[in-house]
């Protein structure tokens, strides 16, 4: 009969544990910062938003000059990013509560900026084009090329504003009601001048349809 | 759900991985003071046989390296036994003859299981060794430092560490890691009184040994496994030596090293079957931790080498699907060319900060490894690559061991027929209905 020390395993499966809960706690602390930094960034970017519309309303500044319009839609796209990143993580239900919540108010954020966009346009004669993009964070390889896609065409055109919105977020009632309103079933899809195009459009296509 | 399937299937390898490895490391430092040799107190007889099948290209130096170790030359005789080759091995082996304490025999019985088995009835020695006609020894104390183990009268068998030659070829390269980790890892199992296989290259035995338990095993292609597993269950005790290093040629090619390991794994399937009740308390680490683990680290990484590489399949030809590869490449261009570095999108998720420590653990394990068996090949970085290569082909190994082990049939190596896969069970059980 051998025997086996079981202090041996007891104390292996211990540093086994430590190292497991330290990893998870460090990621836990990252991706807390991380979430007040998109926190952050939603607010200032809602606070934009607010003070574009007011001067417009009160006439303060040429609300035809698209500058501050366009800098707030690269905001935007860049918290886009940064929440798709996120989502992708592995939080725990309290992050990915907190994120939910901050998803909501940017999905709003959005619609509110191309409303307002669209509602100034006759009056300024606006040379920009406006392009709403559906997406699904998973499963949806097509997805991630048409994001790639849509990356490189903001890049090279200046005057184009993108509005991206998940399409599997039943959270946000605003989201499904633009959906609804497009009649929008399949990811990715685009719409452009009240156009749907539910396929993925290629960097080609999307110039020919544009200019 | 928080966690995909893929990431769950991950950390469960992990986990377990970094349990096996930090209760290795325990282990090593619990009892970093038997890692030495005790003082050789008795000169014993000793024969060391060479089974040979064609081995023509290695086997003058083996002779001659086992020839030149520090040891009374009165003691020691070596026997080659040369069955079935196609080659000049029997003219080279029998030129050592005339002058030395060398007897070479032929014979006429293919396997490796006999040749051995036959040149135990010549040997006269207490202890035997048996070498494999492709190993050689460069140090001179090599014999002493061995021998000195048996002076513990429970101790029945003695194994070196052993590691290839300077590699050369990718294939060597990726085997030396290996070895590396290995030669690490049989210490500490010879630590917990669990090897569970003793090198053909090179081990020791004492000679009544096989009065007690029995000869070699003429009908398994992997004897050197099956013997150890034997002793084993006789309860008997396998030293290790970490500093008595025993160089062995490792297959060149990808292609040879694949036939080698299927050998390998086809008979360490068909052993542990054979020696099944070692799964139990009775043998202590090894019934209960050492070959379990062995088993569920081997299942686990390729359940995860598949799973990965289905998933992998799938989304890359999705993609494809989705977009052209021209289309795909000026894409891939553009953004690589316009990538933003923003610090938010770099990270500590939990998977990698295990596998980091995971890795630390790894690169301790290999620099013990080759700090007590004092190996003097040049370090480089470059092994890491090769580390991470390892998984692929000990998966492919993996993958056709259990295909033959399902279907082969007639399977070959060397001058050996295998023929014991579940199809040609199922057969020979309805042949008998």
């Amino acid at each position: 009969m051998r025997s086996i020390n079981k202090a041996n395993i007891i104390a292996a499966f211990s540093i086994t544990l430590l190292i497991f809960i330290a990893g998870f706690s460090t990621s836990t602390l990252v991706y807390n910062r991380k979430i007040s930094t998109i926190q952050e960034l939603q607010e200032s970017l809602y606070t934009d938003n607010l003070e574009i519309e007011a001067q417009y309303e009160l006439a303060y500044q040429d609300v035809c000059d698209i500058t501050s319009l366009l800098t707030l839609n690269r905001n935007l796209n860049e918290l886009s990013e940064k929440l798709q990143y996120l989502e992708k993580e592995m939080l725990d239900e309290n992050s990915q509560s907190i994120l939910k919540n901050i998803k909501r108010q940017y999905f709003v954020l959005e619609i509110k900026h191309w409303l307002f966009v669209q509602s100034v346009k006759e009056e300024c004669n606006y040379d920009y084009s406006t392009i709403l993009y559906f997406y699904a964070n998973r499963d949806c390889p097509a997805c991630e090329a048409q994001g790639l896609v849509l990356t490189e065409y903001k890049q090279t055109h200046q005057n184009t504003m993108i509005y991206s919105f998940d399409t599997r977020f039943p959270e946000s009632q605003i989201v499904s009601n633009l959906i609804d309103k497009y009649n929008i079933s399949e990811a990715p899809s685009i719409i452009y001048n009240d156009n749907v195009f539910d396929y993925l459009v290629s960097s080609e296509e999307l110039e020919n349809l544009i200019n | 759900m928080l966690y995909s399937t893929h990431q769950l299937l991950l950390l469960i390898v992990i986990f377990f991985s970094l349990f096996c490895s930090s209760f290795f490391i325990l282990t090593f430092l619990h009892k970093q003071k038997r890692m030495g040799n005790p003082k050789l107190k008795k000169n014993y007889t000793v024969s060391i046989i060479i089974p040979a099948y064609n081995e023509e290209r290695g086997i003058a130096e083996t002779i001659q390296t086992a020839l030149s170790m520090d040891y009374p030359k009165n003691l020691l005789e070596i026997i080659v036994v040369e069955n079935n080759s196609t080659d000049k091995t029997f003219q080279i082996a029998k030129k050592f003859e005339k002058k030395n304490n060398v007897k070479v025999f032929h014979l006429d019985k293919a396997g490796k299981g006999n040749a051995l088995n036959f040149a135990l009835t010549k040997a006269k020695g207490e202890i035997v060794i048996t070498m494999d006609a492709d190993s050689y020894v460069r140090d001179k104390s090599l014999l002493k430092k061995i021998l000195s183990h048996f002076s513990d009268k429970d101790i029945v068998s003695v194994a070196p560490a052993i590691r290839p030659t300077t590699p050369e070829t990718y294939a060597q390269r990726i085997q030396y890691i290996e070895y590396v980790f290995g030669i690490f890892l049989r210490k500490i199992f010879s630590l917990l009184d669990s090897v569970y296989v003793t090198p053909g290259a090179f081990t020791a035995y004492r000679k009544s040994i096989f009065k007690k338990i029995g000869n070699f095993d003429q009908n398994t292609i992997t004897e050197d496994f099956e013997m150890t597993l034997r002793i084993q269950t006789h309860h008997f005790r396998i030293a290790n030596v970490i500093d008595a290093m025993v160089y062995t040629r490792s297959p060149r090619t990808f292609k040879a090293l694949m036939a080698q390991r299927v050998r390998w794994f086809l008979g360490f399937i068909d052993c542990l079957i054979m020696h099944k009740k070692l799964f139990n308390k009775k043998y202590g680490y090894l019934g209960m931790f050492i070959l379990p683990s062995a088993i569920i680290s081997i299942t686990l990484s390729l359940v995860l080498f598949l799973y990965t590489l289905a998933k992998a399949i799938i989304s890359i030809t999705n993609f494809l699907i989705a977009v052209s590869p021209a289309h795909l490449y000026n894409l891939l261009k553009f953004n690589l060319l316009n990538i933003k570095f923003d610090i938010f999108f770099y990270d500590i998720d939990p998977i990698a900060f295990v596998v980091f420590a995971l890795l630390g653990l790894g690169v301790f394990i290999f620099f013990s490894a080759r700090k007590y068996s004092k190996d003097d090949e040049k370090f480089s970085i470059s092994f890491f690559v090769y580390l991470f290569a390892y998984v692929f082909v000990f998966a492919s190994w993996w993958i056709k061991t259990i295909l033959y082990k399902l279907v082969g049939k007639d399977v070959r190596f060397g001058g050996v027929v295998w023929n014991n896969s579940m199809l040609h069970m199922v057969r020979h059980k309805l042949r008998n209905i």
